[in-house]
């Protein structure tokens, strides 16, 4: 069985008055195994900030269901919903969406204060989380102390920290110097080494090249998807470019 | 323009402007009763309600700067937004004066109406209050409306300027910027933390070990100040260290709601501290003034039994015997003539003379040395052993320069000197017939019994070596049969007798007609605190109201983060109740803290008005105590809400 699975996802919204409705998503289906790197692209208006939020369960779908772990989403109540966000899905934002009332180590351990976790075990938890992600020297600081690189480290820290079923990510490296960026795509594809799933939504050809399998949305439905399988970074750089001037074109659908 | 954002920010607007209709209104209204006549009787009263007029304008001024100050930072970005979007500086500049002439012009407009309706309802209480009937006549004072408008004016004539040159000067950038400044982690300054402490500490030792009056007096102006200083450092230093001490201790710092509160407190102390600092001098102030002043006038009757333990009392100075003869003689006609009997009759001479004292001597206050402090004078009150014996009844045997002594404690040794005489303290006694006048002011005053011939010595001796020597006094006390009014009647027509003479007693008192006057001095007193005591509690509130409302937009954007990180909203009204109740309690509690602090200093401060009812006070102080906590706290509950609203409303 998948990690998740997405059928025939729909969103509608419609503007305050009533009149209006725009389809951010038509119909999307696709499903992410466990284990697998996988990033979604599109330009922007296509659907995947819409697409994310509902996988984060941040907002309702119109139609469709999400299955994480065979569990639907919106079946969830409210009140066990953020507790199951917390406990099965951690996110990475483009603007880190780091608290700065808050040292780096509280901003990691958030998640699991919120869960009630005892002091020990939150301990024992930060230790090689930290080490992996090369943040110990700066854990004492604050969030305007540290420069991007270290803030998105930080934000991947504590999405690491609850050790998740999957990794969303929503435009990691938005925010980020080329080699910053380059850094944390590394990161990410360490982390999937160890086993853990990542879903990213990028612009980025750079960072999406280093996915296992990429999948491209236009107009609220997923376009085209190109597995990696034994090709190295450049390459899959070179048919990720490709795929988007066709999709740009306005190429016929194909895959 | 400026009206559509007058509307748009109207959870902010409208707080002020209520504000300013309040102000103006008390201004207005407090002009009005200073120089109505029909208040100020009594000199006194229109001084009390003089003082009033003052610290009320003082206190709007720097209260409206205060919540103005708030509007301002909040609009700073918006103002910034229509820079950038090309409106030049002078048109913001107008913008600006219009918004500040509409709420002017509202908010003064506002404030005299409420004023003149408010008018009526505080004619009726005074006079309450006064116990005083008077007509009730409605009035109109073209003069305090006068004031009120130059007061007010001149106050948004200066906001303005001040609004005005603080957005020219910042550029765009800095304008939209101005709501994001974070404040770094505020250092833990140890050596404020400690000052505060000690401060604080200080005055509250000499809060509770004044003795006396005079003391009390001079320690009260000091303590206030020190609590003060104290209050503001504890809150600046003490709370940054306290929180960090919390942040410390893992187990407490790392559960759900701790967590986000302490830390959310840490990053915004510094500004907070001021806030809170204000909150709790404004309700010890609150407390303070209330419950003094409630206990003054409830306890007007104890003060009277005090002050004049007999219905009537004559005061004589230098009186020979024949004097003396005249007086009892006018004395017992009035009752014939009135068709009452004097009671409780009682007829006594003293004198009471003051002294330097030193190293266990007594000497001759010349008048020309510098008076260091009140502990270095004494007051001594000297009977014969004869007067004494005919008012207690108790017969008491001395040696020749021999004193029966009262009240000297340690002060005096047991053989002492006294004007270059020795004398000797033949017998301590445990009470004394008459009271010395100074026994409420100062801690060394002390009774002397004497023999009749070394009194007349020593009396001779006092009226050479003093410039000012003390008058032999003769007083002579009694109460009058049947009801108040008869005792008021005896009164005014023993006065008018006495008017006649040539030389005439010194003083006469009545109780009641000394109640009367004590009504309207104490009651415009008692008016005066309830009435600053409202200003300070709306100042309280619109503080704790702005500064909910800076917090919940700042915080907004924060618990937006923690929601998408995992908490829902049930944690987080959790987290927000645990702030709350930290910010709620901290000044809530020091504030009555202090009150505790200076219950022995206001009893020590009321007794110098004759107030000895430890117990009334104490009463008075709990029942305010009592009511003020029941009103805070409503207020915190509103306030929580909106700031809960405001945090919830993005998510």
């Amino acid at each position: 069985m998948s990690m998740l699975e997405v059928t025939h996802l729909k969103k509608v919204y419609t503007t305050r008055f009533g009149g209006n409705q725009i389809q951010a998503l038509s119909d999307v289906t696709f499903s992410v195994e466990e284990g697998e790197y996988a990033a979604i692209m599109g330009e922007s208006g296509s659907g995947k900030t819409t697409l994310l939020n509902i996988l984060a369960a941040l907002d309702k779908p119109t139609g469709g269901e999400v299955l994480l772990n065979g569990k639907n989403l919106q079946t969830v109540k409210d009140k066990e919903r953020s507790a199951f966000r917390r406990d099965n899905l951690g996110f990475v934002f483009q603007d880190f969406n780091l608290l700065d009332t808050f040292t780096v180590q509280d901003n990691i351990l958030l998640p699991l204060v919120l869960s009630g976790c005892n002091y020990h075990q939150m301990e024992s938890r930060l230790q090689p989380v930290v080490e992996k992600l090369g943040i110990e020297a700066i854990l004492k600081k604050y969030p305007y102390e540290i420069s991007g690189g270290q803030k998105q480290r930080t934000a991947v820290a504590r999405a690491l920290i609850t050790r998740p079923k999957m990794i969303l990510a929503d435009e990691p490296t938005g925010a980020l110097d080329s080699r910053a960026a380059d850094n944390l795509t590394r990161l990410f594809s360490e982390i999937n080494a160890e086993g853990q799933t990542i879903l990213m939504v990028t612009h980025s050809i750079r960072a999406a090249s280093s996915a296992g399998r990429v999948l491209f949305i236009r107009d609220g439905e997923v376009f085209h998807q190109i597995y990696k399988g034994s090709m190295s970074d450049e390459e899959m750089f070179e048919k990720i470019s490709n795929t988007l001037t066709i999709l740009t074109r306005g190429g016929e659908r194909r895959g | 323009m400026a009206i559509a954002n007058i509307r748009s920010h109207q959870k902010f607007y409208l707080p002020f402007l209520l504000t300013i209709i309040l102000s103006a209104a008390m201004y207005y209204n407090m002009c009005g009763v200073s120089v109505n006549t029909v208040y100020t009787v009594q000199e006194a009263t229109a001084e009390v309600l003089g003082f009033g007029v003052v610290i009320l304008g003082l206190f709007s001024v720097i209260f409206l700067f205060y919540t103005n100050s708030f509007l301002m930072k909040r609009r700073k970005q918006e103002l910034g937004l229509y820079h950038v979007l090309g409106l030049n500086r002078r048109h913001i500049a107008m913008v600006l004066a219009w918004e500040t002439f509409f709420i002017a012009a509202a908010g003064i407009v506002g404030g005299l109406v409420a004023g003149l309706l408010l008018d009526r309802m505080m004619f009726l209480i005074i006079l309450r209050l006064y116990h005083h009937p008077i007509n009730v006549e409605y009035h109109i004072y073209p003069y305090a409306i006068k004031k009120t408008l130059q007061l007010f004016l001149g106050i948004f004539v200066l906001l303005y300027l001040y609004d005005a040159l603080s957005v020219c000067r910042s550029s765009a950038i800095e304008l939209l910027q101005s709501g994001h400044t974070g404040e770094r982690e505020p250092k833990t300054k140890w050596a404020a933390a400690i000052a505060g402490v000690v401060c604080v500490g200080t005055g509250y030792y000499m809060a509770n070990t004044v003795e006396n009056v005079a003391a009390a007096l001079t320690a009260l102006f000091l303590c206030v100040l020190l609590v003060m200083a104290g209050t503001y450092c504890l809150f600046l230093a003490g709370s940054v260290a306290f929180l960090k001490f919390l942040k410390r201790r893992k187990t407490y710092y790392y559960q759900t709601n701790h967590f986000v509160a302490v830390c959310g407190l840490l990053y915004r102390m510094k500004q907070n501290a001021v806030g809170l600092a204000n909150i709790c001098i404004l309700s010890t102030g609150v407390l303070l003034v209330l419950s003094t002043t409630v206990c003054l006038y409830a306890g007007m009757k104890d003060i009277l039994t005090v002050r004049f333990p007999h219905e009537i009392e004559i005061l004589c100075n230098d009186y020979g015997e024949e004097e003396q003869e005249k007086i009892e003689r006018a004395i017992a006609k009035t009752a014939r003539d009135g068709g009452w009997t004097v009671e409780n009759y009682r007829a006594y001479e003293s004198v009471n003379v003051s002294f330097l004292l030193k190293e266990g001597e007594l000497s001759a206050d010349s008048g020309d040395t510098l008076i260091l402090s009140f502990d270095d004078f004494a007051s001594v009150t000297f009977l014969t052993d004869q007067t004494y014996e005919k008012l207690t009844g108790k017969k008491i045997h001395l040696p020749k320069n021999g004193v029966g002594a009262y009240h000297v404690k340690n002060a005096l040794p047991k053989t002492f000197c006294m004007m270059g005489n020795e004398y000797r303290i033949a017998e301590e006694l445990d009470g004394f017939p008459v009271p010395n006048k100074m026994q409420n002011i100062m801690s060394n005053w002390f009774c002397f019994v004497m023999r009749r011939e070394d009194f007349e010595q020593f009396f001779r001796q006092q009226q050479k070596l003093y410039e000012k020597p003390s008058a032999m006094e003769l007083a002579l006390s009694f109460d009058v049969s049947g009801e108040k009014e008869d005792a008021v009647a005896f009164f005014e027509r023993l006065q008018e007798t006495c008017g006649a003479w040539e030389k005439q007693p010194s003083m006469i008192n009545c109780r009641y007609v000394n109640e009367a006057d004590g009504y309207i001095l104490y009651g415009s007193m008692l008016f005066l605190g309830i009435y600053l005591g409202t200003m300070f509690l709306t100042a309280t509130v619109l503080i704790i109201y702005y500064k909910q409302m800076m917090e919940g937009y700042e915080d907004r954007g924060r618990y937006a983060i923690m929601r998408k990180v995992g908490m829902d909203r049930r944690e987080i009204r959790r987290c927000v109740r645990s702030q709350i109740l930290i910010l709620f309690f901290l000044p809530l509690g020091t504030a009555l803290a202090h009150c505790l602090a200076a219950f022995h200093l206001m009893t020590r401060v009321l007794q110098g008005f004759y107030m000895h009812n430890t117990l009334l006070f104490a009463g008075v102080t709990a029942a305010v105590a009592g009511v003020f906590t029941l009103g805070y706290t409503l207020v915190f509950l509103i306030t929580s809400r909106s700031y809960y609203q405001i945090v919830s409303g993005t998510i």
